[in-house]
């Protein structure tokens, strides 16, 4: 009924004095956050018979006790992004009917703002603090035996199929999506994640994404429910992770690409201090085949190219042993995964066709959370309908193009980012780069290139950018065809992220497009005057 | 001035030859790259925001309106004559 639970505490009786979680160079034990999760689980199961808990928190111990203390209760927990809105907290609280909100002391303020929307009157709000008091004074009043019988009455309806986890997913328009997910999916994908890579107990992992997004919530099982050690940087920087991976000689990391793009250059320059990482885990990050083989010669750490979704789990794999012949794939399906690419109207297309990626897998989600609807037209013939964009080579390697909604449409051709952005990131100077499209009368859309440049702090800034600029052009005009070739390249400090640390695309393009230019008028002036 | 109009003609005819689409053509200063359709809008307009970008300078418009800018060498000239003196 329990069973993510039941694998953990086995784990933690098994290496109840071993590190689990080290964060703020913190250390706290398996016996410490089991102890905590079954204290937290009898408070909450005194509270409410079921009680559907949202998660405002960002220390991992919280985190983790909380999480494994509802999945012995059997019931539903709702991670939440501490930086939306109050209406946006209350809609995703609201649409996934959660009855308890436990938030941390720093997110108060917000959680006051919450409290006064007529939509949460029923909803209770607890501070970790208090639960950590109540826990204090339950713990003496309730015996054992009573606990026990006090937790079979939770869980006795409750199958390990039933919902654990919803994710909000920070779609990039309209409500977020609750992703629900079992625990018997949850644990089913760490076992995945243990297989594709090499994960033992003696393994440490990074965890550098927060809960609310589906990386974290696998960077917190994948090691907790293994006996390793998960070692937990709240805020990412690639100081701190350079940090983190030497003090605490983390072995194996997964990363979303935004943080490897920052990590480019330190990772080479700081080889001596990385040796303890045997693999890095990339989702299509545009890391050029050169790096990673001049990484695996400095450190000996090994990359797997991953593509996935929270509604699918890991899909794809490429094996370090493909990386230098098939660089510009995501690998071929995992184990019992099967894909397909369909057109427009869902029909499968033949190899190295591009459309929209299909996949069918084991380790799906139960759906979104009373989104009916939504879910069965999310399928066709049991493949989940990804809404990303990829081609199938004759020997099953997947390529992943980019974003369906991503594609840049100008002068009628599809124009798909990924490519552009993967030529400009080669330039040493480049440390990010989003390619974006941009409203045009003329040619609908045209592309803008948004990077973010290093230069040696001695350079003169403004020269720097100049010559870049000019460099840059040289190297698309040689490789890009021409309607493939950014009309405009911008140069910005930083990139806007999403919540989950994604370039937020969306934004650019707003920001961009209230320039409210005439892109294409050079052209027509020549051709239509 | 005549040895930068030769440089920057230079310059346009390789990035013509690189981007055309025709075969077996040759490319000179008097080649009239519209109306031969030597290139398509993508190219023009690429080959355009290059020799902004390569010689630091700007093409209005209005100038580029001038039918006589689609001919290599007259090309050249407007933008030997923007180049700011080294």
């Amino acid at each position: 009924m329990t069973v993510l639970f039941h694998t953990f505490q086995k784990i933690a009786q098994a290496y109840h004095n071993k590190t689990a979680i080290i964060s703020d160079n913190k250390h706290y034990t398996y016996q410490a956050l089991e102890q905590l999760s079954l204290q937290w689980s009898a408070t909450l199961a005194s509270l409410s018979s079921t009680p559907r808990v949202a998660l405002l928190t960002e220390a991992p111990l919280n985190t983790a006790a909380l999480s494994l203390a509802i999945a012995k209760l059997g019931t539903t927990c709702v991670p939440t992004n501490p930086q939306l809105t109050k209406e946006q907290l209350a809609s995703g609280w609201q649409a996934t009917d959660v009855s308890i909100v436990i938030y941390e002391q720093e997110f108060s303020a917000k959680v006051q703002q919450c409290m006064s929307l007529p939509s949460m009157e029923s909803v209770q709000f607890i501070n970790v603090e208090a639960l950590i008091e109540q826990a204090k004074q339950g713990s003496s009043s309730i015996k054992s035996t009573e606990q026990n019988a006090s937790d079979n009455k939770h869980t006795e309806h409750s199958s390990d199929q039933d919902d654990f986890i919803i994710t909000l997913s920070s779609g990039s328009t309209g409500a977020p999506k609750p992703i629900a997910l079992s625990q018997q999916s949850k644990l089913s994908r760490a076992q995945q994640s243990w297989q594709l890579y090499d994960i033992n107990e003696t393994d440490t992992v990074l965890c550098a994404s927060p809960f609310f997004h589906s990386l974290g919530q696998r960077l917190f099982f994948v090691p907790l429910l293994k006996g390793c050690t998960l070692v937990h940087l709240k805020h990412f920087t690639p100081q701190r992770w350079l940090l983190a991976v030497e003090n605490h000689k983390v072995s194996k990391v997964i990363s979303v690409s935004s943080h490897l793009y920052a990590l480019k250059d330190e990772l080479l320059l700081n080889a001596k201090q990385l040796q303890s990482l045997k693999t890095i885990v990339t989702s299509s990050a545009p890391i050029d085949n050169h790096f990673k083989e001049q990484l695996f010669n400095a450190v000996g750490c090994d990359f797997h190219e991953m593509y996935g979704a929270t509604e699918v789990a890991t899909a794809t794999n490429l094996y370090p042993k493909y990386a230098k012949e098939k660089h510009t794939s995501v690998g071929t399906p995992c184990p019992n995964v099967a894909i397909k690419i369909l057109d427009e109207d869902k029909s499968e297309l033949p190899c190295n066709s591009i459309g929209e990626i299909a996949v069918k897998s084991p380790l799906v989600f139960n759906g979104y959370y009373h989104k009916k609807q939504l879910t069965q037209s999310s399928f066709k013939d049991g493949y989940f309908l990804t809404g990303d964009l990829g081609k199938i080579a004759q020997d099953g390697f997947l390529t992943y193009v980019g974003r369906k909604k991503d594609i840049i449409i100008s002068g009628g051709i599809n124009i798909y980012p990924k490519d552009i952005e993967t030529t400009i990131a080669k330039h040493q100077a480049v440390k990010e780069v989003a390619v974006i499209g941009v409203d045009d009368k003329f040619l609908g859309e045209v592309i803008l290139a948004v990077c973010v440049a290093q230069f040696p702090a001695e350079t003169d800034q403004q020269q720097a950018v100049k010559s870049l600029e000019k460099e840059l052009r040289r190297v698309a005009n040689k490789t890009l065809a021409p309607f493939q070739r950014p009309l405009k390249y911008y140069f910005e400090q930083s990139l806007p992220l999403t919540a989950s640390g994604k370039t937020s695309k969306l934004l650019l393009r707003e920001q961009y497009n209230s320039l409210d230019e005439d892109w294409s008028a050079p052209l027509r002036a020549m051709l239509f005057r | 001035m005549t040895a930068v109009i030769d440089q920057v003609e230079q310059f346009i005819i390789e990035y013509i030859e690189d981007n055309t689409t025709e075969d077996n053509i040759s490319v000179s200063g008097s080649s009239n790259f519209v109306n031969e359709q030597l290139l398509d809008s993508f190219a023009t307009l690429s080959m355009i925001m290059t020799l902004e970008s390569e010689y630091a300078i700007k093409l209005t418009p209005m100038e580029l309106a001038d039918e006589k800018m689609r001919v290599v060498h007259a090309l050249a000239e407007k933008v030997a004559s923007k180049i700011a003196p080294q």
